[in-house]
This record gives C-alpha cells, sequence and structure tokens, in this order.
C-alpha cells in the first residue's frame, strides 16, 4: 500500500536538505562563510549599521543628560513609544527559543536549519529590547536600587517584588541568560569544528578555547544531549513565562484594556507571531546573500508562513474575545474603551493592526503566496509593522482617555522617540553582520545529525540503496 | 602497559583510533568491542551523537537531570525565602493594600529563579561532567582528528585497557571494517 | 513487521475480538443502565439537583471528544507521525460528539433551573443583565449550542471519513483533505469552544467575566482527552491488542503530553486568578470569594494540589513516564481531576454553604460518560483499530526518543 513512491513523497518526508549535499558539504558551505576572506560589502554593512549605533548611543546620552523629557511621553500617555518599544523587541525574541526548544520537544526536524540563526536573533533583540527599561529610569546607573535585590543604601530599602515590573526584570534577564547558554552550548560542537579547520595558529587558539577543547566524545555527547533537552525543557516554559509576565505590566492594573485575564496567552502567541516574521525577513535575506538554498528550503519557510498564519490568527481570536467580553461585562469603562480604540482618535492605529496582524497573515492560505519568496518577505514586514502598532495600541489608546475628561490628550512622538527607535535596529543589525562573519550561521552538528538520522530511516526501508550521503565524496 | 612492538617500547603510548565511515559501523564496531571482546576503556568521538552508542560501548545514562533538579527546587525556595526576607521581614512595606507576603505575586519571579538556578546547573554540570573545559586531550593527537568534527566515525581503545594489545587490538579494529587504525601516543 | 502483517489481511489482524468486544459492550451497557435509571429517577425526585449534576456530567464527558477534535486536527496540520498508530482510537473518541449534542437535551430543558439570565424577575431588577439579554436569552441559548455541535459534528464526520477511507485507498489525497479541513477547523473549534465554555459555565454567574476562561477550559479538556486516550490505549494492550503496534515509547509521549498539558492548564488557571487577585476589582473577585470560602477553600485545595503539583513532581521524571502502571493511574487521576475542576467550574453557585456532594453527582457522570463511551465502543469494531493507509504509519510505528 505504502509504497516507495508514497513515502518518498515530499508531503510525507520534506527533503530538509536538498541538492544531494554531503555530510561535509555541509560542513564545507556554513564553516567556509566564515573562513573566507572578509568582502567589501562586510565591511560597508558594519559600517552603516555601525554609524547608526552611534547615533543610537548619542540619543541615550542626550537622554541621560537631559532627562526623558526628551520624549514624547507625558501625562495622560506616560507610557508611549519606549515600552511600545521594549515589548516590540521582547516578541521578536521569541522565535529563536520557540525554534530551538519547542519544536526540538515536539521532534520538528526541519527546526535544524533555523535555530541558530533565530536564537542570535533572540539575543540580539533582547538586548535591544533591555535599553528601553534600563533607560526610562533617567538615570540607568542607579537602575540596580530599584531593579535588583540590592538594599538602597541610605533606608536599606528593597525593591518592591509585588511590582510587576520587577518581575519583568527577573524573566528577561532570566531569558537573557538562559538563551546565552543554549545559544551556546548549540554552538560548541560547531566551533569544534571551526578549530579542527582552522588553517592559522590564532583561529584554532580562539576556536579552541571557545568550544573549551570540545571533542565530541560518546560520553560528550551523553551529557550534551541531556543538559540540550533539559535546556529546551526549561526554555519552554520560560519563553511563555516571559511575555506573560511582560503582559502583567499591563493585565495587573485596573485601567480598562489592559485589565483582561486573556492577556498572557494572547501575548505570547503575538510575540511567537512576530518573532517569525522577523526570522522570515532576516533568513530571506541571509539565504540569498550566502545562498544559502539547500539549507533552508522552501519547505523550511512553508512552514514559518504556516506559524505565522496559526498565530496571526489567535491573534485575532485575542482580539475578538476582548472585544466581545468588553461588551458582555457590561461595564460602560470597558466598552468605552474598545469602541473608543476602533472608532476614536487612534482608529487609524488600531485598523493599521488589525489588518497588518489578522488580515496580512490570511494569505498565506494560498500556497503560491506561502511559497513567493517576494511575498513572504513584503508580508512579514508588513506582520511586524503590525505588532509594533498593536503595543502601540494597547499602550496609548488606554491610556490617552483617563477616567476625567479634563485630562485626556493624544500622544505624538519626538524627534528622539522616532532616532532612539531606528538607532535599536540599527543596533540589531550591527550585532548580526558581526554574527554573520565570525560565528556558524546554521547549527552544522544539529543539521548533520538529522541529515544521518534520517538517513538510518532510509537505509532500514530502501535497503542498501541509500548510502549515498556518506559515499558521495 | 602492553608496548610490545620494539619501536614503540619506549613511547608513552594513550591507546589507538580506528576511524569508521558510517555511523552504524562505529556502533557496530562498538558494540563488538565491548562486548563481545570485553574491552572496557572505550570512547567514541563523532561529529554528532549517535543513537545506540552510549549502549554498544557502555556508557550510563546521564545523571545531570536529578542535580538540575535539585538546584531549581533550591532556586524556587531561595527566591521564595528572598522575597518574604526583602518584603515581608526586614522592612515591611504596605504597598497597594497587598499582603506583606503572599504567594500570588511571588510566583513569577520564584518561577524565573528556579528557571534560572536550572539552567546554570544544566550548563556548567554538563561541562563538569565532561571534563571541560580542557583544552589538551590526546585524542587530539590523531592525525585526522578533524574528521571527527565533520564527517568520521572515530572508536578509540585506551592503552590502560587491561585487554590493550598494540597488535591484537589493531588486528580486531581492522577485521571490524575500520578504514584507518592509529596508535596515538599521550 | 509491518510488511509481514500487510500482506496477511491486516484488517482483520487490529481488530478486538468479537468475544471480548461483546464483552466490553456488555460492561459499558451495564453501566450505562445502571447510572442512567439512577439519572432519570432523581430528574423526577429532585430536578434542581440533578440538573447541575448533570451540567457537571455532561461538560467532564462533551469535554474529552472535544480535546480530541483539537489534538487530531493539530496533528493532521504538523503531519504528526508518532500518533498515527493510535490515532484510530482517538478518532473514535471523536465521532462521539454528535451524540453529545443528545446529551444537551436535558440542559436545554432545565435552562431556567440553571441559568439565572433566564429569570424575567432577575432581568428586571438587574441592569447588566438587561443589557446582556441580547445574547443571554433561551432561544439564542439553544440555537447557539445547536450551532456548536453541527459544526463540531460536521469536522468530526470529515475527519472521521477521510481517515476511515484512507484504509482501502492508501492514498495521500485523504491525508490532504483532512489537514484541508483541519487548517479552518482549528481556528472555528477555538471559536465555539470558547463560547461554548462562556454560555454552558460562565454564565452560570452572568455577572463575571474573564477572556482567558475559554481557553482555560480548552487545556483542560485536551488534558482529559489525552487520558482517557492513554486510558483505551492501554485498555487495548491489556487485552493483548495492538501490543506490537503501540509501545512504550508512543507511552512516553502520552506522559509527556499530559505532563505539559497540566502544566499548560496551571499556566492559563494561575493567570486568571493571579490577574483578577492583583486587579482585587469587586465584580471579579467575587467569583474566586465564593471558591475561597468555607469547604470551597479545600476544594480549591485539592484543585492546585492534584491538578497540578502532584502530577508534576510525579511526570517530571523520564522512567515515571516509561512505567505504564503509573500512566494509568495517572491518567484516570487527571479524569478525576477534570471533574474536581468542572465541579469547581459549576457548583459553587449552586452551594453557597459548602462543597456538597450527592449520588447524582456520580450518577450523571456516569451517565454521560458510558452514553459516549457506548457510541465509542461501536467505532471501535467498525474499522481496523489502526489506520493502515496512513503512509506515515511505518515512521510512527518505530520511532524511539532520546
Amino acid at each position: 500500500m505504502a509504497d516507495l513512491a508514497i513515502r518518498n513523497d515530499p508531503q510525507v518526508r520534506p527533503q530538509l536538505v536538498q541538492g544531494g549535499l554531503s555530510l561535509h558539504d555541509v560542513t564545507e558551505k556554513v564553516s567556509s562563510i566564515t573562513e573566507a576572506r572578509t568582502p567589501r560589502q562586510w565591511y560597508i554593512a558594519l559600517a552603516i549599521t555601525g554609524l547608526g549605533t552611534a547615533m543610537l548611543l548619542g540619543c541615550l546620552g542626550w537622554l541621560v543628560w537631559n532627562g526623558i523629557g526628551i520624549w514624547g511621553n507625558n501625562q495622560p500617555v506616560g507610557w508611549a513609544w519606549d515600552i511600545t518599544n521594549f515589548v516590540f523587541w521582547i516578541g521578536i525574541g521569541h522565535a529563536g527559543t520557540l525554534i530551538s526548544a519547542i519544536l526540538f520537544l515536539l521532534r520538528q526536524k526541519w527546526r535544524t536549519s533555523i535555530n541558530r540563526f533565530a536564537e542570535a536573533m533572540t539575543l540580539f533583540a533582547v538586548l535591544c529590547a533591555g535599553i528601553y527599561p534600563l533607560f526610562h529610569t533617567g538615570r540607568p546607573w542607579r537602575a540596580a536600587y530599584w531593579l535588583l535585590p540590592v538594599p538602597n543604601t541610605a533606608l536599606s530599602v528593597w525593591p518592591n517584588f509585588r511590582s510587576p515590573l520587577i518581575w519583568d526584570v527577573f524573566a528577561v534577564s532570566t531569558y537573557l541568560t538562559v538563551s546565552l547558554l543554549f545559544w551556546y552550548v548549540g554552538l560548541v560542537p560547531d566551533l569544534a569544528t571551526l578549530r579542527d579547520r582552522a588553517k592559522s595558529i590564532f583561529r584554532a587558539r580562539v576556536f579552541g578555547i571557545l568550544c573549551l577543547g570540545w571533542r565530541g566524545s560518546a560520553r560528550h555527547w551523553n551529557h550534551y544531549e541531556k543538559a540540550y533537552m533539559i535546556l529546551a525543557g526549561l526554555s519552554t516554559p520560560l519563553v511563555l513565562s516571559v511575555h506573560s509576565v511582560v503582559s502583567f505590566d499591563f493585565a495587573t492594573s485596573i485601567l480598562p484594556g489592559w485589565h483582561t485575564t486573556i492577556f498572557p496567552p494572547y501575548f505570547v502567541a503575538g510575540a511567537i507571531f512576530s518573532g517569525f516574521a522577523m526570522v522570515v525577513t532576516l533568513m530571506v535575506v541571509a539565504r540569498w546573500i550566502w545562498g544559502l538554498e539547500n539549507l533552508v528550503t522552501m519547505k523550511h519557510f512553508e512552514n514559518m508562513n504556516k506559524v505565522m498564519l496559526a498565530t496571526g490568527t489567535i491573534v485575532g481570536y485575542a482580539y475578538a474575545t476582548e472585544f466581545f467580553i468588553a461588551w458582555y461585562s457590561g461595564n460602560p469603562y470597558e466598552r468605552f474603551t474598545f469602541m473608543n480604540r476602533a472608532f476614536g482618535p487612534y482608529a487609524w492605529a488600531y485598523w493599521t493592526m488589525v489588518s497588518c496582524n489578522v488580515l496580512s497573515p490570511q494569505l498565506f492560505w494560498f500556497k503560491k503566496i506561502r511559497t513567493s519568496i517576494p511575498a513572504m518577505f513584503v508580508i512579514s514586514i508588513v506582520i511586524n509593522i503590525g505588532m509594533w502598532f498593536e503595543r502601540f495600541v494597547i499602550i496609548v489608546t488606554s491610556l490617552h482617555r483617563d477616567y476625567l475628561p479634563s485630562s485626556w490628550g493624544y500622544f505624538r512622538p519626538t524627534i528622539f522617540d522616532i532616532l532612539t527607535f531606528a538607532g535599536t535596529f540599527f543596533l540589531f543589525l550591527f550585532l548580526f553582520v558581526l554574527f554573520t562573519r565570525f560565528l556558524p550561521m546554521i547549527a552544522v552538528a544539529e543539521v548533520k545529525g538529522m541529515m544521518a538520522h534520517e538517513h538510518m530511516h532510509d537505509e532500514v526501508h530502501a535497503g542498501a540503496g541509500a548510502a549515498r550521503v556518506q559515499e558521495a565524496h | 602497559m602492553h608496548t610490545n612492538t620494539p619501536e614503540l617500547r619506549d613511547k608513552n603510548i594513550w591507546g589507538m583510533v580506528a576511524e569508521f565511515e558510517r555511523p552504524r559501523d562505529l556502533v557496530e564496531a562498538g558494540r563488538r568491542v565491548h562486548h563481545e571482546h570485553g574491552y572496557k576503556k572505550l570512547d567514541a568521538l563523532s561529529p554528532f551523537p549517535i543513537h545506540g552508542i552510549d549502549a554498544a560501548i557502555g556508557v550510563p545514562r546521564s545523571m545531570l537531570g536529578y542535580v538540575v533538579f535539585a538546584m531549581g527546587i533550591l532556586g524556587c525556595a531561595g527566591a521564595a525565602l528572598m522575597i518574604w526576607f526583602m518584603n515581608g521581614a526586614d522592612y515591611p512595606l504596605v504597598i497597594g493594600g497587598k499582603p506583606l507576603f503572599a504567594f500570588e505575586p511571588s510566583i513569577p519571579v520564584m518561577f524565573e529563579v528556579t528557571v534560572l538556578f536550572a539552567a546554570l546547573t544544566a550548563f556548567a554540570g554538563m561541562f563538569a561532567l565532561n571534563g571541560l573545559p580542557r583544552l589538551y586531550h590526546p585524542a587530539f593527537n590523531y592525525s585526522r582528528f578533524g574528521a571527527a568534527t565533520d564527517d568520521r566515525y572515530l572508536l578509540v581503545v585506551e592503552a590502560a585497557d587491561p585487554k590493550f594489545d598494540i597488535d591484537e587490538t589493531r588486528r580486531l579494529l581492522e577485521s571490524l571494517g575500520a578504514r584507518h587504525v592509529e596508535v596515538i601516543e599521550g | 513487521m509491518v510488511k509481514q502483517l500487510r500482506q496477511e489481511s491486516i484488517a482483520e489482524l487490529w481488530k478486538i475480538d468479537g468475544e471480548l468486544w461483546t464483552r466490553g459492550r456488555n460492561a459499558i451497557a451495564f453501566v450505562a443502565l445502571i447510572s442512567w435509571v439512577a439519572a432519570l429517577t432523581g430528574w423526577v425526585l429532585d430536578p434542581q439537583r440533578f440538573l447541575q449534576s448533570y451540567l457537571v456530567g455532561f461538560l467532564v464527558a462533551l469535554a474529552v471528544p472535544l480535546g480530541a477534535l483539537f489534538f487530531l486536527m493539530v496533528g493532521f496540520l504538523t503531519g504528526s507521525a508518532w500518533s498515527v498508530p493510535m490515532r484510530r482510537v482517538a478518532e473514535n473518541i471523536l465521532y462521539t460528539i454528535p451524540a453529545g449534542a443528545l446529551l444537551f437535551l436535558p440542559i436545554a430543558l432545565g435552562v431556567h433551573e440553571l441559568y439565572e439570565w433566564s429569570h424575567a424577575e432577575a432581568l428586571a431588577n438587574d441592569l447588566l443583565l438587561r443589557g446582556k439579554s441580547g445574547y443571554l436569552n433561551p432561544q439564542w441559548f439553544v440555537i447557539r449550542a445547536a450551532i456548536y455541535f453541527a459544526v463540531w459534528s460536521l469536522w468530526a464526520n470529515r475527519l472521521y471519513t477521510a481517515s476511515t477511507r484512507q484504509d482501502r485507498t492508501g492514498s495521500l489525497e485523504q491525508m490532504h483533505q483532512a489537514s484541508r479541513w483541519s487548517a479552518p477547523g482549528l481556528p472555528l473549534t477555538f471559536v465555539t469552544v470558547s463560547l461554548a465554555s462562556f454560555d454552558w459555565i460562565m454564565s452560570l454567574d452572568p455577572h463575571w467575566y474573564s477572556t482567558i476562561f475559554g481557553l482555560y477550559f480548552f487545556s483542560g479538556a485536551a488534558l482529559t482527552f489525552i487520558a482517557v486516550w492513554t486510558l483505551a490505549c492501554l485498555w487495548l494492550r491489556d487485552h493483548g491488542v495492538l501490543r506490537e503496534a503501540i509501545t512504550v515509547e508512543h507511552y512516553h509521549d502520552f506522559g509527556k503530553w499530559m505532563f505539559a498539558l497540566t502544566v499548560f492548564w496551571a499556566y492559563l488557571g494561575f493567570s486568571q486568578y493571579m490577574l483578577i487577585w492583583y486587579g482585587n476589582l469587586p465584580e471579579e473577585t467575587t467569583w474566586f470569594h465564593q471558591r475561597l470560602e468555607g469547604s470551597w477553600k479545600w476544594w480549591s485545595a485539592l484543585l492546585l494540589v492534584g491538578h497540578f503539583i502532584v502530577p508534576f513532581l510525579v511526570l517530571i521524571s523520564r522512567p515515571a513516564k516509561r512505567k505504564l502502571r503509573l500512566l494509568r493511574t495517572m491518567a484516570l487521576w487527571f479524569v478525576a481531576m477534570e471533574f474536581v475542576d468542572i465541579y469547581w467550574l459549576v457548583m459553587p453557585g449552586f452551594q453557597k454553604q459548602g462543597v456538597a456532594l450527592h449520588w447524582l453527582d456520580a450518577a450523571a457522570v456516569l451517565a454521560c460518560g458510558s452514553a459516549l463511551a457506548l457510541v465509542f465502543w461501536a467505532r471501535m469494531k467498525r474499522h481496523p483499530l489502526i489506520p493502515i493507509g496512513d503512509p506515515r504509519l511505518e515512521q510512527g510505528l518505530e520511532f524511539h526518543n532520546i
């Protein structure tokens, strides 16, 4: 019944590595990117993003010098772009751990080609996110007293652990640490490969130290796999908790539009949504620049687009539930807030959000669009615009109408809001440019493990005919 | 040490490496060497984890999980204690009419600290159990060591094994389909 | 192994032996008979109490096929292979949904006894309830339930038909068909199950509202489904059916799912409770206040400890998930905990003095459960117990956990 033709049907078992690459080819393809002479374009990219990062530092310096009055936040909108950008970047940082951890636990093998890239993205995005809460304190060097369990020297007051902002500090810093550990653990075998391929003593020393002397012993792998499994098992609830805690910043208040119980899962879904969109945006570019078509295939993109379709629809479900319950609650404040969101002064932002987040991913129902690189590139950017607006809408629309109409207002960003936000993009890309030059962009050991595992299956079923992968060279 | 060949007698021999081309050849060779020929001091080097190799050459299951679990519990309890001490005992402040200490608002931080402790333990514990960092190891002296982080699979028999014998071990490994067998100095 | 079995008549091999099937049917029918007689007697003696218990029993029983609907659709969409050997059992569970519509009848008849918003005098004195009466009124309530069941039954039917047809064709066409139905089905299920949980449970206290409520109910339903699925497979195993096909590796995965879902349930439950506790708004906290007063606080503690803490500690270790006897105990435990959970959601409004268990509670759960079990059991005879035409079957039969 299920004969060979069906079993080899790409729908049954997608070919995750194409072009008949052997294990050695994979090592070669990925490692050589970091070993080749530095291309001139790389210096240009570094210079542009570096200048942008310098601009970010300038903005932050100006902020520290003058105070946060240089931003547009003011009563009644005390939280505006800073927290919007914070949530935006944290959200983008969710795809990495999701791909590394949750897809690992679900045995989704297609993750191996994209997890390293997505994990790097997570780290850089969380770094960008961290800038906002730190600098919106105005005196970042004193932040330790407010944020960490360090007693204030004069009064010995401790931070208030009933405040969700403190939970945020713990959640985000734990997330950054664990993501870094996870990323590094994944990198170690690949760093050993780079060490063994190094032509110069210098490279060999650097990578030899970075990989801690990894030699791929069966005993190493035994503990390694256990540790990887544990880190994945820990990261899965962690990734849910981080955006849940971010949502608590809003939901523990009693502000209409913020105080609603669906916020934690709704924020998590949105974060995964935007994170995947960012992975697609960047991966399309990286694949084109370094010719990774055989490793990052259409199947990978299609799967990511499906995840976006699913999470975009969940986000739509959350919007609808909020609206319905606002009506159902019978609470006039709730009802007003939601009507005001959709038809008030920020209606333009609300409908931008709905069309970008709920409608645009629906295009992924069509296989033609799901498998078109230009289409997915555009949609993934549109989605991230939409997700930025989602946070903006939640934060600003709930604040700009206070309980007293005399306190109503309208938020307008200043040039420093805009430049700081643009600056974080440059910082994000700057770190990316460095990453792609010095470290393997694809998890070589994991891809090879996946190929060999798939290959053993073939051997079991198809007999000796499938020894190609190893014999090819 | 059975350094029975004259030219090797004075050298310090660490072991012997046999190179295989396919993971299953390595597993099969490891199984025979360990289970049929009774070698104990074995290791296998491979570019990615190979299923079945642990049982084949007698590597016990990793105990890392238990250590991590214990540290996680410690982190959880430690965080609860910290919050209770700081907000409930050392400097009590009533904020928002909330109790000085309650589990409801403490759980997020307790959870995060649990994860942090457990993850740091998993990370450090993995390397510690592996004896890493260790920048020098005799296995690196194998002339084609780089193959083990690319696409070859090495079986290592240490000279410290009571059954180790340069000629016999070499013959055994070659008979199991090794493409290349080499004596490694330590 | 698979190929060998294929050459013989597989359909014959992977099914329950006739005598065994009859014994199973008789056992279920016996329970059904006793419990229905008891339940119907209760309806006559104490209609109020019967309907309350019946609502709990109905929800516990219906949670199982609803969980199956969700799980199967996700499986079809992600091309999951590990679950293929057990999938037919799950599909047989799924296809009890249409019978669930019949079980809804007593609730449709008892709207007035159960739901405060259906009382004209309550509406007259309550501005909020009047505002909601466009949604919360008996006619619309029943029509909505009909829509929910129509949607669920249609999807159950499409998935079931596609899968059983594949037994004969062995082609990919049915697989595509199943995933084509699953893609729109998944969001639709989310919406309908959420609304159903708002209608049937949340509106028992018509002033209270929580946006996460639908997901909370859903997570419990998914967990209960996995538990029942595990129990069904283990029962077959005990009677020598599918012993080779469903191995300890598959049970290990069941264990993982139970673990993951109990954590997920706790996450949603905590989010709902903590946010309401923290916000401390009177219109929201009353609901929890009711559940933390008198003997209800012990029931809440039982829910926390029994539905989360104990299973979490038991199932976290790998060896535990591979011990079949322990897994069976945990699966039974989770079914019991779903009862505790639904009871906790439904009853406090009716039992303001404290927990008052009644023999009708047991009768109603057994009645609803056994009714669906009979339908399930009839299905178990009709098709091979394994989706023999699925091209992923071999992959599913031989996978191993790390």
